[in-house]
């Protein structure tokens, strides 16, 4: 079954790297839509209508944090699970994260494409298959 | 003839043994009028010294009245010793009984002192405004006594009259000339002694005040009830009591809002005389250091008896934001450097892979990749090493007799295969007047120009336009004119800038582009201030550049003595330039 991911993040080369491995490694395990920042990304849960999103902390315009208040202070895809992924470990962040209703959370920078997309998995209680990719 | 010869000799002789005899005499009568002399001045001597000692450093006139008469008896006799002494709030009385004597003796040497005084002070005194003091002898009503003789010692201190010192006796012409003379030099000894100490606490207090005035920490001074005794401007300011006047304990807490717990503070310090610090207290948006420590009295009176509690603010929010700036700027470095490295790890980890080998386009585009996220990264870190260079000071120029316009050129060749890429037309115009043998550092110049190009060829739209200037300045004219007139096509404005004021003969060079131009807000925060901070903000401000590049430029410029700047028409284009001072 098909899942829809909202890949949330400024850095266009992550992207286009998460992009194209889901899109050809995982055999259509995902649907994939992009916003650059929080306005984004409001908007685009509204018309996309994700079942996972995965969230960069730091991006212009609208930050992650700032999302995630904005999206409980209008009470509007709250029901969405969040995964922040970031390109670095801030403790303070993560726990206001946990406040605002985020469930994972993943070191982009440290983490592997199949260890993102296993945490995914699990927050989507999708069974992990094996794929081509080997683990690094 | 001999009788006459005899009796002439006898009445010769009778005339010399009375002028001897009248002069031995006066001799001897001299001689102890000289002891007597030299035994009251040596009295004089020693009570002088012997007071000076009891009243040593003491500042209390009372304590210092009370000295002297207490050490009366000793060479004056007397039925009462008195003093009258002017108060903050009245008079005071004071009467010491040699002798007994009854309630009328003691009222009357009131009256006779109160009169005294009120002439002295010119000044009507009210009976309520007396607080009278006996003691000494016991009172007794059943033997009436009279004043027979007394003499008042008016108490000078610092030229003003401050009470007066009243020697009475029941027996008439007690009192002689010198030993008034007496009581008037040992009083007015006192009366210097203390004058001068009040000058000397004066001055010490002036000096004092002027040193607790003018600290940038604020200090609050309070006694022992938790009265405010002083406030200085610094501490107004920092809790906003500039315009607050008459400031009392209830202000002070208010002004301390939740912040800081001021009363149970003082409270806590004067209990158990003990300094409490407080680090990081945040007032009005600043942050404090707060010290609350007691003040203890050291003269005899109130011997390491707690007087007070002072209170000192020093504000620490200089220290306090450099700390967080370099957290905030270690923390964007790290950043900054872990996206490129992320980037290749992914990288690495997805062309490890079977299908990416067979996908030839994806292959050369993760290549390029790995290329451009390493170059990033490397970038970044030779920038961070040329600002601390700069910013410590350890930028050294190695300069030497060089041709701008062989640089310019060669930096125009370098980026115009990138700018080919993206369709930019990459041109250079430098004026003829530009001297060929300038003394600068060829590498550093070519690096700063190389920053500026690189911006500008990454912020063009493609088939846009970039020009490299170059032209003459001479000190007086305007740089702009200067500019028109060799043909150059630029944004920079002559306003009131004060840059462009008194510039010596220099080369301008400039990189004018056709991009989209700098926002008006942007513009200023761009050149103000070329550091570690002014980066921070950029990147706040969610520009995804780092300005590492700009800031170098700035410090390279500025090395060489010459100034930097940028100008921008939003939607036409923007021209950085720099000097090169001849």
């Amino acid at each position: 079954m098909t899942k829809r991911l909202l890949i949330v993040d400024d850095d266009k080369i992550f992207i286009k790297i998460f992009r194209d491995t889901l899109i050809k490694d995982y055999n259509g395990k995902y649907e994939v839509a992009v916003a650059n920042n929080g306005i984004e990304a409001l908007a685009k849960m509204e018309e996309f209508h994700p079942d996972l999103i995965v969230l960069d902390l730091k991006m212009p315009e609208m930050d992650g944090l700032e999302f995630l208040r904005e999206r409980k202070r209008r009470d509007q895809g709250m029901h969405i699970p969040v995964l922040i992924s970031s390109n670095f470990f801030d403790a303070e962040k993560v726990s206001e994260g946990l406040d605002l209703g985020v469930n994972g959370y993943v070191v982009k920078s440290d983490y592997s494409i199949k260890s993102i997309v296993d945490h995914m998995d699990s927050l989507l209680g999708i069974k992990t298959e094996d794929t081509k990719e080997p683990d690094i | 003839m001999e009788n006459i010869f005899f009796t002439i000799s006898v009445i010769f002789l009778i005339i010399i043994s009375v002028v001897l005899f009248w002069r031995e005499r006066s001799f001897r009568k001299r001689a102890r009028n000289y002891e007597a002399n030299m035994r009251r001045k040596m009295y004089e001597l020693a009570v002088l010294k012997d007071l000076s000692k009891k009243i040593g450093s003491s500042f209390d006139v009372e304590r210092i009245i009370d000295v002297v008469t207490g050490s009366l008896h000793q060479f004056i006799e007397h039925t009462s010793v008195s003093y009258m002494l002017l108060e903050k709030e009245g008079f005071s009385f004071k009467i010491y009984l040699e002798k007994s004597v009854d309630k009328n003796f003691i009222h009357e040497v009131r009256e006779r002192m109160k009169t005294s005084l009120e002439t002295l002070l010119v000044k009507e005194i009210n009976d309520q405004e007396i607080e009278e003091r006996v003691s000494g002898a016991i009172v007794i009503d059943e033997k009436p006594n009279k004043i027979g003789s007394f003499f008042n010692i008016p108490l000078v201190i610092d030229e003003k009259v401050v009470g007066l010192l009243t020697i009475a006796d029941t027996k008439e012409g007690q009192y002689k000339e010198e030993d008034i003379t007496i009581l008037y030099k040992i009083v007015a000894q006192a009366s210097q002694s203390v004058t001068k100490l009040e000058q000397l606490v004066k001055t010490e207090q002036l000096k004092l005040g002027a040193i607790v005035e003018s600290l940038i920490d604020g200090v609050i001074m309070t006694d022992r009830e938790y009265k405010v005794l002083m406030v200085n401007p610094a501490a107004k300011k920092y809790l906003g009591l500039e315009k607050t006047l008459d400031i009392d304990f209830f202000k002070l807490v208010n002004s301390f809002e939740d912040h800081f717990d001021i009363r149970s503070k003082l409270e806590e310090s004067i209990a158990f005389d003990k300094i409490i610090t407080e680090r990081e207290v945040l007032i009005n948006e600043k942050f404090f250091q707060i010290v609350v420590a007691p003040v203890k009295g050291e003269s005899h009176i109130v011997e390491d008896q707690i007087l007070g509690c002072v209170v000192v603010f020093h504000d620490i929010t200089k220290e306090k934001e450099s700390e967080k700036f370099k957290e905030d700027f270690n923390s964007l470095i790290v950043h900054e450097l872990r996206g490129p490295l992320g980037t290749i790890k992914k990288i690495g980890e997805v062309m490890h892979g079977e299908r990416i080998r067979e996908d030839k386009t994806t292959y050369d585009e993760y290549i390029k990749i790995v290329f451009d996220s390493s170059s990033q990264m490397l970038e970044l870190v030779d920038g961070l090493l040329d600002i601390s260079r700069i910013e410590s000071g350890r930028f050294a120029l190695s300069s030497r007799v060089s041709e701008i316009k062989n640089i310019i050129e060669g930096r125009v060749i370098f980026f115009s295969t990138l700018a080919k890429d993206k369709e930019i037309e990459l041109i250079s115009k430098v004026s003829e007047d530009v001297p060929s043998e300038i003394k600068f550092d060829p590498l550093r110049i070519e690096q700063a120009l190389s920053n500026l190009l690189s911006n500008s060829v990454k912020y063009t739209n493609p088939k846009g336009l970039i020009e490299v200037q170059a032209f003459l300045h001479k000190k007086g004219e305007k740089i702009v004119e200067e500019a028109e007139r060799n043909g150059v096509v630029w944004f920079i404005t002559e306003r009131e800038n004060e840059v462009f004021f008194n510039v010596p003969d220099c080369v301008v060079v400039g990189v004018t582009d056709s991009g989209e131009g700098i926002s008006k807000e942007n513009l200023e925060k761009m050149f103000i201030k070329f550091n570690k901070e002014e980066i921070l903000m950029q990147n706040k401000s969610g520009k995804k550049s780092t300005g590492l590049g700009l800031a170098v430029v700035k410090g390279i410029i500025r090395a060489h003595g010459g100034i930097v700047g940028v100008d921008s028409r939003e939607g036409e284009g923007s021209t950085f330039y720099f000097t090169i001072n001849i």
